[in-house]
């Protein structure tokens, strides 16, 4: 197993520098860079002005030699500085890390604690009522977008109770209760996608597991039925989610992005999206880094996690 | 309950229910770009309605969402208008504009323009700074000299911006004495519009950090400034106006999204919001809310670029003039506005006394004549009409004007196919000139000269975008008009280089349209500036 996680963790190496490079071109080959920004509609500056701004800013030179002054930087841990307002944009990550790991955190607990349960019950109970309202229920939950239930919910709220989420964000260890309620709504939003195909994952498995001939004897042993089901089938049909849940991650860092703006909360999608419209390079650059960092982390956690909840894979 | 301007008679189109609808195109806030500064002087029309007024009360916080997020807060070279929202409570300059952008002293008693090129102001006495220290005329110089060359995180590229000055110099503790390269008449409005010309204690730069802080003689001292989250502001107990402000506090909350603005507002969150005209006026019945209007100095346009070695059908000026006279205007402030917008030519209306008047605009310059226009486009030997793309921003109402507009020109046979664009690409390509036309927005001008100045051949994007555009007459005025001081003479210089602008366009004006803003009953005394700042929260009160 050793082994095989500094196998993965040197693959990913040449993943990230990969990455590195495709951001930081992707973002220049983007129509406008950001004097063009910072002078849109202005019509009396020369080039001379908008060569000074550039060098302001430390645009000048060619791109590889643009691109090694950044990477050389990362490697030192020095993610560079906003072109927008000059702050270190370790600073900005650092901020804004936390709401969306909190945000995913919840999602992803609420997709797990909700959609486990429904999918047992949808395989345990098969086409009974409760199956098949589990079944619509997941198909309602893949179509529906996450920024289009954020917004929904807030206007019902509104409505209905006369209440938002707190507008400003405080740190779970301040006020449990004030971060609770802050987050609950987007972590809502961005969970039903998830939670969907959680329960319609598990659903399926479970009905392939409860199949197989281990469990038709263990029921034929006399084995209750919730011990059958919690105990042996169970822990194999949860493989799968595991697969979904570490996926999940990485598509929610940057995913949640819309949600996050909607509630107004100043995490990673929404300080990289911003920093696309103002084409604020470093902040991109570092935003998109982290996000592939956390990609290709999550699915090594699956693939060590495979091998704790199935033996076979551990030996193999 | 809504609160109409009472002062303002909107045009009257034709009645009915209008497919209004089908145009709306869901859109996140974008903003418009940068303008150049300038002066504005005398009377001003840009009167807006404000909440009902109660007794003053003071105390109590007031809680204001902003659609962008300031970026940073320095005083100097900030580009976006959003990062002025930010700022805007923490400064002053040595003049200020009224509510109907009339000049009025602010950190300067009074100013005496000693030459063409040398303005001497008198600091008025004993007006202190946040951080305790007395103004005084040194701290004017430093101030200057930030606005002349913005250090980090503000841009050089503001300095286009800034009029003519050469530099300031303290005569005394209380007297500066502005020199200017050049005779400009654009000092005076440059600083009474504030954005690039705050006032700020001497080594402020060295002090603090000025992206996260500031430090002025403002109404608010700003305590807090979290990027995409909050600006938190506290009420300046010494502030140089006796008896303001009435509150204890404000917060800026950043939320992009309209309808979390709504939802907001609705629950109580937030004291008030800038908001659609579709989306203000849905919470017209609201009970506990008030929906306020006023004129704007965003005016949509058409613009034409008439590049050297190119020969484009619009490059005819008959061709231009048809399509100045094949636009429906009336139309376009119906079906995308249901009413509330006005003709605009190159100066909105409501930007003072510089404005040609609603009639003539209607009766001459922007009349809707099909007839005429056709005839036009047949006198330039294109009857058959012609195709062209038009770019536009992708979001807020350019997508609705600009199908309003290409169903208007099909009747002259001109097939226009439009390209929404995204901010940073349609900034791009109009900044190079990369495109036939485009429909953009203006802003708000310090001064009348930046709404005329880009056509003028000594304009830097003149030479990008029309090189081959020639109009004497208009060029002569927009000379003459910036070297004169006298804003008595100023204004009938301005007024014909409009005409002539008018007569042989190169940019097509369209209509002026509203902002608007939504607030809570209890907030007392806001009203809808037309500089597109949030000036009302300086004076507001709570009720309650």
């Amino acid at each position: 197993m050793g082994g095989y996680i500094l196998k993965r963790i040197l693959f990913a190496i040449p993943t990230l520098i990969g990455v590195t490079i495709g951001i930081f071109l992707m973002v220049r080959l983007l129509p406008g860079d950001i004097i063009d920004i910072l002078f849109g509609g202005d019509l009396n500056a020369s080039e001379e002005v908008k060569d000074k701004a550039r060098a302001q800013l430390g645009l000048t030179g060619s791109y590889p030699e643009q691109y090694w002054r950044w990477i050389s930087g990362v490697f030192q841990g020095d993610l560079g500085f906003s072109l927008r307002n000059t702050e270190p944009v370790s600073d900005i990550i650092l901020g804004a890390l936390p709401i969306t790991l909190e945000l995913v955190f919840l999602g992803l607990l609420i997709a797990v604690i909700v959609g486990v349960p429904l999918g047992v019950i949808s395989a345990v109970k098969r086409d009974s009522a409760h199956d098949y309202a589990a079944r619509v229920g997941g198909l309602v939950g893949v179509s529906i977008p996450s920024f289009w239930l954020a917004t929904l919910l807030l206007l019902f709220t509104s409505r209905a109770f006369g209440w938002v989420p707190p507008l400003n964000y405080t740190a779970p260890w301040d006020d449990p209760i004030a971060n609770l309620s802050q987050f609950i709504l987007p972590a809502i939003s961005i969970s039903v996608f998830t939670l969907a195909i959680v329960m319609r994952m598990v659903r399926a498995t479970m009905l392939e597991v409860l199949g197989q001939d281990y469990v038709r004897t263990a029921r034929a042993k006399g084995v209750n039925r919730r011990t059958v089901v919690s105990k042996h089938a169970l822990r194999n049909a949860l493989i799968p989610v595991i697969t979904i849940v570490g996926f999940e991650i990485g598509v929610l860092i940057g995913g949640a992005a819309i949600v996050e703006i909607i509630f107004g909360l100043p995490g990673i999608g929404y300080v990289l999206l911003q920093a696309i419209f103002g084409r604020d390079y470093p902040v991109i650059q570092a935003a998109t880094l982290l996000i592939a960092f956390t990609f290709i982390f999550a699915n090594l956690l699956v693939d060590i996690l495979y091998g704790v909840v199935d033996p076979r894979i551990s030996q193999e | 309950m809504s609160k109409d301007n009472a002062s303002e008679a909107p045009d009257s189109p034709r009645a009915g229910e209008l497919n209004r609808r089908e145009l709306l195109v869901k859109a996140g806030a974008v903003g418009v770009g940068a303008v150049a500064a300038g002066s504005l002087a005398g009377g001003a029309k840009a009167a807006t309605r404000r909440t009902r007024a109660t007794p003053i009360k003071r105390g109590g916080r007031i809680i204001w969402a902003l659609e962008s997020d300031p970026v940073h807060v320095a005083p100097y070279g900030q580009i976006l208008t959003s990062g002025h929202w930010g700022k805007e409570f923490a400064y002053d300059s040595l003049v200020e504009w009224d509510r109907n952008l009339n000049v009025k002293p602010a950190l300067a008693a009074s100013f005496k323009i000693v030459s063409k090129t040398e303005i001497l102001w008198n600091l008025k006495k004993g007006i202190k700074f946040h951080n305790g220290k007395e103004l005084t005329a040194d701290d004017v110089v430093y101030s200057v000299g930030k606005m002349l060359n913005p250090p980090l995180p503000g841009s050089i590229s503001t300095t286009p911006q800034v009029p003519s000055i050469a530099g300031a110099d303290a005569v005394s503790k209380y007297v500066v004495r502005l020199r200017l390269k050049a005779p400009d008449a654009r000092v005076i409005g440059f600083f009474a519009w504030g954005r690039y010309a705050p006032i700020v204690p001497e080594g402020l730069y060295d002090q603090i950090n000025v992206a996260r802080n500031a430090i002025g003689t403002g109404p608010y001292k700003m305590v807090g400034f979290n990027p995409n989250d909050r600006v938190e502001y506290v009420a300046n107990q010494s502030f140089w106006k006796t008896g303001l402000p009435y509150m204890d506090a404000i917060t800026l909350k950043t939320l992009p999204d309209e309808q979390a603005r709504v939802a907001a507002l609705r629950a109580g969150a937030i004291d008030g919001a800038t908001l659609s005209v579709d989306v203000a006026r849905s919470l017209a019945n609201v009970s506990d809310l008030t929906v306020l209007k006023g004129p704007n100095a965003a005016f949509r346009e058409l613009q034409m670029t008439i590049k050297v070695g190119e020969d484009k059908p619009w490059h005819d000026q008959r061709v231009r003039l048809a399509v100045m006279h094949g636009i429906n205007r009336a139309d376009i402030i119906q079906r995308v506005y249901s009413g509330e917008a006005e003709y605009s030519g190159f100066v909105p209306p409501g930007y003072g006394p510089w404005p040609l008047t609603d009639a003539e605009l209607k009766q001459k310059y922007l009349k809707f004549d099909l007839v005429m226009a056709k005839k036009l486009m047949a006198d330039a030997g294109l009857a058959k009409g012609f195709s062209v793309t038009m770019t536009c921003f992708a979001g807020q109402d350019y997508p609705q004007v600009s199908a309003v507009v290409q169903s208007q020109l099909k009747k002259l046979n001109i097939d226009v196919n439009i390209v929404a664009q995204e901010s940073g690409t349609f900034g791009a390509n109009n900044g190079a000139g990369r495109f036939d036309w485009d429909l953009t927005g203006r802003g708000m001008r310090g001064d009348v000269d930046g709404y005329v100045s880009e056509f003028h051949p000594a304009a830097a994007n003149f030479k990008i975008w029309y090189p081959e555009y020639r109009n004497v007459k208009a060029w002569r005025g927009i000379g003459n008009g910036r070297i004169e001081l006298d804003p008595a003479k100023r204004l009938p210089i301005y007024q014909e280089a409009q005409r002539q602008l008018l007569l042989n366009p190169v940019q097509i004006p369209l209509v002026a349209i509203k902002k608007y803003q939504v607030v809570r009953k209890r907030v007392q005394g806001m009203y809808v500036a037309y500089s597109d700042f949030n000036s009302g929260l300086r004076n507001v009160w709570l009720d309650g």
